[in-house]
Order: C-alpha cells, then sequence, then structure tokens
C-alpha cells in the first residue's frame, strides 16, 4: 500500500541541496506561519549535523508555533538542558544510550500535558470513573497506563547513572576529537565523499561516506573483516538518500568506548577494500 | 565452502559481467529490487521451443547482488523452462561458493528470486 504524502512536502524539500545540507541554516528561509508544530532532530542519525535547536525554537516559537524535538541521537552524546533550548517536547529512547530496548522518554512542558488527553487506557491512569464520567489522573500518570515496563525503567536508570559518571560533557568532547581526528584522515582517502558538515563543532559523533567504485555493503563487509563494525544502509532516510543521489551510504559511528587507533583501522579497512576492488 | 567473500571469481563475474545487456526482442522481461540496499537486477528472457533460448541482465548494486546474477546467467541459459521454474536458490549458492551471512542474504538471492517471479509470477518461497 502506497501512502500519499502532502503536496507541499515535495517543494519544501526541494530547497535542499547536497551543499546546503553541510549546514542546518536553510531552515531559518522557511516560513513557519501556519505550522502549528515542527518536528526536528536534534542531530541528524545519517549526516551527523547538530541542528541549532535553540535559535530554531525561537524562531518556530515567534511564529507560533511549538517544537518537538527528537534527541534519540542527542541525549546518549552530549549534555541536553530543555529548559535552555526553549522547546515544548523532547523525546529519546533507552536502547541509544546504552539501556534497554522498548523504553524512552518523552519531555513535556506541564501546561501541555496537562492539556492533553490520555493517549491510552489502562490501571493508574484515572483518578475516579464513574458510570457517566471519569477523572483522569496527575502526571505523569496520566500517560502512563497499565502495568509499567518495570524491569525497563530500572534498566534505564543504571544506563543514566552510567554515562552521568562520565559526564556528559567529557562525552561530548570524546567524540569531538574522535570527529575531528577522522575528517582529517577520511581526506586522504582518494574519490570518498563525506556527507555532512566537517567542522566536529557542530558535526556528532556518525559520519556518513560514500566511495565511487564500491558499494556501501561491499565496503561495509569489508571493513567489518578489519574488526570495525560500520553500518551501510539507507539510515531510515530514503528521501535524504533520494536527494543525495545515493542508494545507501556506509556510516562509521563513535561512542565512549572508541579510540583515535581505531579511526585508523577504519581508514585502513577502506584503503584494503578499494584494493579488493581496484 | 570458501571464507573469501571476495575471492577472485565473484569479483571478476562483479568487473565483466557474463550475459549482460537487454535482448531487444526478450519474451519476458522482469526487474527485481532489494529497496532497502539499492540492488536492481533486470532480466530479459527469449524462450526457444520450452527452453531458456537466450538470456541478458541488467543490473546494479553491490558484488555479491551482481556477481550473482552474472553466474545465474550461466547456470540458466539453454535449460528447459520446467526446470527453471523451480530452480533451487542452494545451487546459485553453491555456485557463489562463499558463506553468505544472513545481512548478504537478500543480495545473494536477488537475481533467482527475480527470474521466479519472471516464470512463475512470484518469487515462491524465499530460502
Amino acid at each position: 500500500m502506497t501512502i500519499a504524502f502532502p503536496d507541499w512536502l515535495e517543494p519544501m524539500a526541494a530547497t535542499l541541496t547536497q551543499e546546503r545540507f553541510t549546514g542546518p541554516e536553510w531552515i531559518f528561509e522557511r516560513k513557519f506561519d501556519g505550522i502549528r508544530l515542527l518536528a526536528i532532530t536534534h542531530q541528524s542519525n545519517t549526516l551527523g549535523t547538530i541542528n541549532p535547536i535553540k535559535a530554531i525554537t525561537d524562531a518556530a516559537h515567534r511564529a507560533g508555533a511549538l517544537v518537538l524535538v527528537d534527541g534519540a541521537q542527542a541525549v546518549p552524546h552530549m549534555p541536553v538542558d530543555v529548559q535552555d533550548l526553549g522547546v515544548d517536547f523532547y523525546a529519546f529512547s533507552g536502547h541509544k544510550m546504552c539501556g534497554p530496548t522498548g523504553i524512552g522518554v518523552l519531555w513535556a512542558r506541564r501546561a501541555l500535558l496537562e492539556a492533553m488527553p490520555p493517549f491510552l487506557g489502562g490501571g493508574d491512569m484515572i483518578k475516579r470513573v464513574k458510570l457517566t464520567e471519569a477523572t483522569w489522573n496527575d502526571l505523569p500518570w496520566k500517560f502512563e497506563a497499565g502495568t509499567p515496563s518495570v524491569a525497563e525503567g530500572i534498566g534505564l536508570g543504571a544506563a543514566v547513572d552510567y554515562l552521568t559518571q562520565f559526564g556528559m560533557d567529557a562525552v561530548r568532547a570524546h567524540e569531538r576529537t574522535l570527529v575531528g581526528y577522522a575528517m582529517e584522515k577520511l581526506q586522504d582517502v582518494p574519490g570518498i565523499t563525506v556527507y555532512g558538515p566537517r567542522d566536529p563543532e557542530v558535526h556528532g559523533g556518525a559520519i556518513s561516506f560514500t566511495l565511487p567504485d564500491i558499494h556501501p555493503h561491499d565496503l561495509a563487509t569489508l571493513v567489518d573483516r578489519e574488526g570495525i563494525a560500520v553500518r551501510a544502509g539507507h539510515h531510515c532516510t530514503q528521501p535524504l538518500m533520494d536527494r543525495l543521489g545515493v542508494a545507501a551510504t556506509t556510516r562509521a559511528s563513535f561512542y565512549v568506548y572508541n579510540r583515535p587507533d581505531e579511526v585508523d583501522q577504519l581508514v585502513d579497512g577502506i584503503q584494503k577494500a578499494q584494493k579488493v576492488f581496484a | 565452502m570458501s571464507d573469501d567473500l571476495y575471492r577472485e571469481q565473484i569479483l571478476e563475474h562483479y568487473k565483466n559481467p557474463h550475459h549482460f545487456g537487454e535482448l531487444p526482442d526478450a519474451d519476458i522481461t522482469q526487474e527485481g529490487d532489494n529497496p532497502l540496499c539499492g540492488d536492481v537486477v533486470t532480466l530479459y528472457l527469449k524462450l526457444d521451443d520450452g527452453r531458456l533460448g537466450d538470456v541478458r541482465f541488467r543490473g546494479r548494486g553491490c558484488a555479491i547482488s551482481q556477481a550473482s546474477a552474472s553466474m545465474l546467467t550461466d547456470l540458466i541459459v539453454g535449460k528447459p523452462l520446467q526446470e527453471l521454474k523451480t530452480f533451487p536458490t542452494k545451487d546459485l549458492l553453491e555456485e557463489l561458493g562463499i558463506q553468505i551471512s544472513p545481512a548478504r542474504m537478500k543480495c545473494a538471492t536477488l537475481s533467482v528470486n527475480t527470474l521466479r517471479v519472471a516464470l512463475n509470477g512470484d518469487a515462491g518461497e524465499e530460502e
């Protein structure tokens, strides 16, 4: 089954070109007029771009739009202060931050949550039920119907503790170093196209790239054999792949456990792959 | 089975594919793709008295998908159609002669699945 998207989406996306993906400035040229809710990612899982959420939120608010941020790629990798960003909704998931699957967090302004009806019925989300009416429970129970995911909640708490012991500033600094080093090293690979901004200040710990003569899946398999696990595919961003003119990219991503010598290993692996396909 | 996914024979088929091109007078033209990785294979089949008289293919994608399509054309040309309708995937995998990981199985079997769609209207049970 094919579902058609609204007809304003394509002309809006058409303003994005490959070089403009190096930064998120394009968004300020958009008019937010008439938009009631702007949903945007904090850090692109494909391009690595860290969007200037605070500035984008200011612009959206001036036009009367609320802002929902997908922070699944940001919260595990950098300090995030929802009050400072000024956003209205902020979501992230447990499994991207060393926690369990099946659990995540949606933060929202209290006034918005209070105005919203429950999305699910079940135990704990009601205060009082009569034959003729029901009263919803207070926050957060209004949105936590039924038996909670207890084990997942405890696991997510442990993940938060684990990351907090490093400090999120230190996690971000570590990744910034690795990204800066990788950007430098990848320049030495003949023919490579690296996507997203070059500047590690606005590029988080995920770098997508393609080579002219090696399919991303072949490249991923060969690099894997050198001990470096990377992902190849469309990264759940197929319209972006179309816009970049590629079927897929290979993506290396960094976290607290990676070291600079693994960047060297990645580049060695890419160069070995180039020899295989030479 | 070799552990070398990119052994010489596969790279040779990838770089110099057999039966590559189109058949203008093909009786059956069938495109198959793996949208998740962008592999595409189009088979052009010319039938001749109950046999596959000639075959060509066009495609783009990873080395495994394109080399396996090239090998498949060698295996099927001239064969009776009745036989090809149930062409076993394992015969192609044996010809590839390498360990295919679950992640790459769709690449390795794209061409043979496309052949089954061409002759039967569907790919049947995926192996």
